[in-house]
Parts: C-alpha cells; sequence; structure tokens
C-alpha cells in the first residue's frame, strides 16, 4: 500500500472503518459491559481519527483507535447500570421444562449477577468476560491484554471472590 | 469442611479452568460457597457477546460527520417558515433550495408543512425533518430521496421511488405510507400499495395497514390500527417504543423543549400521548417511569425520581 495513502479519501476510512471497528468495539465492550457505551466509544474514536486523518497514518491508525477507546472509557465515569443480556432470555424455544417459580428466580439471579459484575472493577471484568463470554483462555487472554498468565489468573481469581461476596449479601 | 486457602490468590481461577487436583476439587466442593460459585460460573456463560453492526454504524458515523462539516455552511442556505405557526398544512409549489445539484426540503420542530415534490408526488413532513432529492431530472428518471426526521408521502404512480435514511431503505412504485427516523429508531408504515422496507441484511414487504420498526438490533412487525399515521390523527399510542420518539411526538405536540437530563431515554414506553393539556400529558409519562417533570415556559426539564 503506498505510503502516501491519506486517511482522509472516503474510501480509505471506510476500508478502516470496517476493517477495526468491530476490534475496537469488542476491546471496550468487555472492559465496561455496556453495549451502548461500547458503541458510543467507537464512534467517538472514530470521528476523532477523522478529525486528525491527516495526522495518522495507515499503519498507525489500529493502535491510534484502541488508545482513543481506552481512554474515552478511561475517562468515563462508571453508571453502573444493568447491560448485558443472557442467552437464554431470548424468546422461548419451543416448550420448558421448568416451573414458572424456577424461571423467576433464575432471571432474578440473572440480574443480580449482571449488577454485581457491573460492580467488578475494569481489570477483573475484562478477564472474567473474555473467559465466561468468548471462552478464551488464560493464556490466550494474557496474550490479548500483554500481562502475564499469572495475572490473569489472580484478576479471575479475585473478580470470582468479589462476585461471590456481592452476590451473598444479596441473597 | 475447608475453606479455600487465603494465600492462593489464583485458587479459583484454577478451579474454573478444571485444573485443581482431584483432592483440592473433592475439598472445595464440600465448602458452604461452593454452590454459588458454580451458579455463577455457570449464569455467566450464557451471558450474550459483544455485537456490533458495522453497516448501520458506519451510516449514522457518515452522517455525523456530515452534519459536523456543514454546520457552518449550510445553516444560512435553508430557508425557514416564520416560526411560531400552528401546525399548518401548506399544499403548493414547495421551497427549493438548490446546492449543487440537490433540491432540499425542510420541516422545523413542531411544524407540519406539505410540499410538492417534482413528480407532484406529495411529502407531508412532520417536525424536524429534511429531503433532499438526488440526482438530475428527478421526475423522469429514478425517483431517489434522502430523509431525516419524519414525513407521509402519497407517491404518484411512475419510476421506482426510493427513500434512503440512515437506518435503512423504502422502495415504492405508487402508494401512500410514512417513514421516521430518529437517532437509531427507523420505522415505516404502509397505508396504501406495496412498500419495500430494507435495514442492514433484512428485506420486508409491507402491506396496507402494516408497518416495520427498528430499534438497536431489535425489528417489530406490527398493525398500523388507523388509515392514517398518529401525526396526522393527534391520536399518539404506544406499545413499547423508546422514549425519546415519545418526547419527539411531545415536542411537536406542544411546540416545547424537553431536556431529559441523564435520563435513558431508549428505555420502553407504553401508554398515550395525551393531547390539549401538557401537565396531563407529562404525567401519563412521567408516573409510570418514576419521572419527574418542571415546565419553565417554554421548556420542560424531566429528571429521575
Amino acid at each position: 500500500m503506498n505510503d502516501k495513502e491519506s486517511i482522509c479519501e472516503e474510501k480509505n476510512y471506510e476500508l478502516i472503518y470496517y476493517k477495526y471497528s468491530r476490534l475496537v468495539h469488542n476491546y471496550v465492550y468487555y472492559k465496561c459491559g455496556d453495549p451502548d457505551l461500547s458503541r458510543d466509544f467507537v464512534q467517538e474514536a472514530f470521528i476523532t481519527l477523522w478529525n486528525n486523518c491527516s495526522r495518522v497514518s495507515f499503519e498507525k491508525a489500529k493502535a491510534y483507535l484502541y488508545t482513543l477507546a481506552n481512554n474515552r472509557f478511561l475517562n468515563h465515569v462508571a453508571h453502573q447500570k444493568i447491560r448485558l443480556a443472557y442467552a437464554s432470555e431470548s424468546p422461548a424455544e419451543g416448550y420448558s421444562l421448568q416451573s414458572p417459580e424456577y424461571i423467576l428466580e433464575e432471571k432474578e439471579f440473572g440480574i443480580q449477577l449482571q449488577q454485581a459484575i457491573a460492580g467488578l472493577t475494569a481489570k477483573q471484568r475484562e478477564v472474567f468476560l473474555l473467559n465466561r463470554i468468548e471462552k478464551k483462555k488464560y493464556k490466550e487472554i494474557a496474550q490479548m491484554l500483554d500481562i502475564s498468565v499469572k495475572a490473569v489468573e489472580q484478576r479471575m481469581h479475585s473478580a470470582l471472590l468479589t462476585l461471590k461476596n456481592s452476590l451473598q449479601k444479596k441473597l | 469442611m475447608t475453606q479455600p486457602n487465603h494465600t492462593d490468590d489464583t485458587f479459583l481461577a484454577r478451579w474454573l479452568e478444571n485444573e485443581l487436583s482431584e483432592e483440592e476439587l473433592l475439598d472445595f466442593s464440600g465448602s458452604a460457597d461452593y454452590g454459588l460459585f458454580e451458579r455463577i460460573s455457570r449464569k455467566s456463560q450464557e451471558l450474550l457477546p459483544a455485537d456490533f453492526n458495522a453497516e448501520i454504524n458506519f451510516a449514522l458515523l457518515q452522517k455525523e460527520i456530515q452534519a459536523i462539516r456543514s454546520k457552518k455552511k449550510v445553516r444560512r442556505l435553508y430557508y425557514q417558515l416564520a416560526a411560531g405557526m400552528a401546525a399548518v398544512l401548506m399544499i403548493g409549489l414547495g421551497l427549493l433550495q438548490f446546492l449543487g445539484q440537490q433540491a432540499v426540503y425542510v420541516c422545523g420542530v413542531g411544524e407540519k408543512i406539505s410540499y410538492t415534490l417534482p413528480d407532484s408526488s406529495i411529502a407531508e413532513m412532520n417536525g424536524k425533518s429534511t429531503i433532499k432529492l438526488s440526482g438530475k431530472d428527478w421526475k423522469n428518471s429514478r425517483r431517489d430521496l434522502e430523509l431525516e426526521g419524519e414525513s407521509y408521502f402519497r407517491v404518484r404512480k411512475g419510476s421506482v421511488f426510493t427513500v434512503k435514511t440512515s437506518m435503512g431503505t423504502v422502495t415504492v412504485a405508487g402508494t401512500q405510507f410514512n417513514v421516521r427516523v430518529l437517532k437509531d429508531y427507523f420505522a415505516v408504515e404502509c397505508y396504501q400499495g406495496r412498500v419495500r422496507v430494507q435495514a442492514g441484511p433484512s428485506q420486508t414487504l409491507l402491506l396496507p395497514g402494516k408497518g416495520i420498526r427498528f430499534h438497536k438490533n431489535r425489528m417489530e412487525r406490527f398493525v398500523t390500527g388507523s388509515p392514517k399515521p398518529d401525526w396526522k390523527t393527534g391520536h399518539y399510542k404506544y406499545e413499547g417504543i423508546p422514549l425519546f420518539i415519545v418526547l419527539n411526538d411531545l415536542q411537536n405536540s406542544y411546540k416545547v423543549t424537553i431536556n431529559a437530563g441523564d435520563i435513558d431515554t431508549g428505555q420502553a414506553f407504553s401508554g398515550q400521548l395525551i393531547p390539549g393539556n401538557l401537565e396531563k400529558a407529562l404525567a401519563v409519562i412521567c408516573r409510570p417511569l418514576g419521572l419527574e417533570y418542571q415546565i419553565e415556559d417554554k421548556t420542560v426539564f424531566l429528571r429521575q425520581n
């Protein structure tokens, strides 16, 4: 690719968007656990990229976007709203063998778990969600976040402990 | 029953990934907290992963960028009708402004304006809306236009008539339908003929009396239940509609500005918008959602209870 190709050109900007937007989004999503927020952060990052398009080269674009999104996340004050959704709560797949009481109790537990997850630190939450939702092993997470496997395990351990303590108070 | 070793700060992590020895696992499973940990492990796996629709979001992004670019240039070019006008229907030759090759029609908050397009089709616009015609010789070739806001269209039979919005595209041959787009909410109602709606990967054909709405990543089909859209009859009824849509209708009906502060305006509201009495209308909206309102002159402030 030509060194002089500019991100200010619409087709190049669009290319970059389709290449990185989802990656950047998922990166922030697991940090904040809020789909609306993560979407906003991505959009803002790309607007900033557009405003600085002449100053950022193609090679630097990815790192630039990650940094922008991360900064927005760090500056944002956590509202601790319930945002994550469960697969099991989508419209019922046919006949359910569970009692209404059980279903209700499950739903309540789900909500409390969301609140507890919102109460984790970003570091704990990141590791926890990447393992639980994306099914990443600790080794993979360590590489993604550029930390040691031991650090990942420590964060996961403290996340589980925090969640347990938080949920115990409510139940 | 033993508690997990307090100096081992990775114990739970190893348990989660089945890396404990048989003895450790047996020990742990006897502890009082074990059941809760199991439950956390199981339930958390049901959480939905990130779901990012690049197409829809790119369209929205382009709109924002264009808005930033043109904010300064275009402000003077739009010909605004006098403010403080009551709901007036003006049928007749539209007010055209030419920006290069494009004809632009504009409507403001609280206004209802009817424009006749070059092909004699009629666009009845409601509230803050803009229509831009694309292409040369519009009436004889493809009839493409871009819409922001809301408009009811009466389309003359002719070439394919296409309404493009940031959230999707509506295509008809000759018919009557209503299109509304605001933030990430997109709704189309068919009143006559057939209307094709495309949003992201989904395509739907609407028959008279049917509608479809998109909000975030959800799509919902519905029955219109009335021969005209709500904004034309003045009877607004909502079932699970995002609050910002209801507030938008309230602004248009009562010609007030709403300041919703920190409130989550994406939350769903079911009920109606009472006409003719602002206080009653606000009460009906605020009570079920636990909100408080305060009217100051022409502005309404909303707050969470």
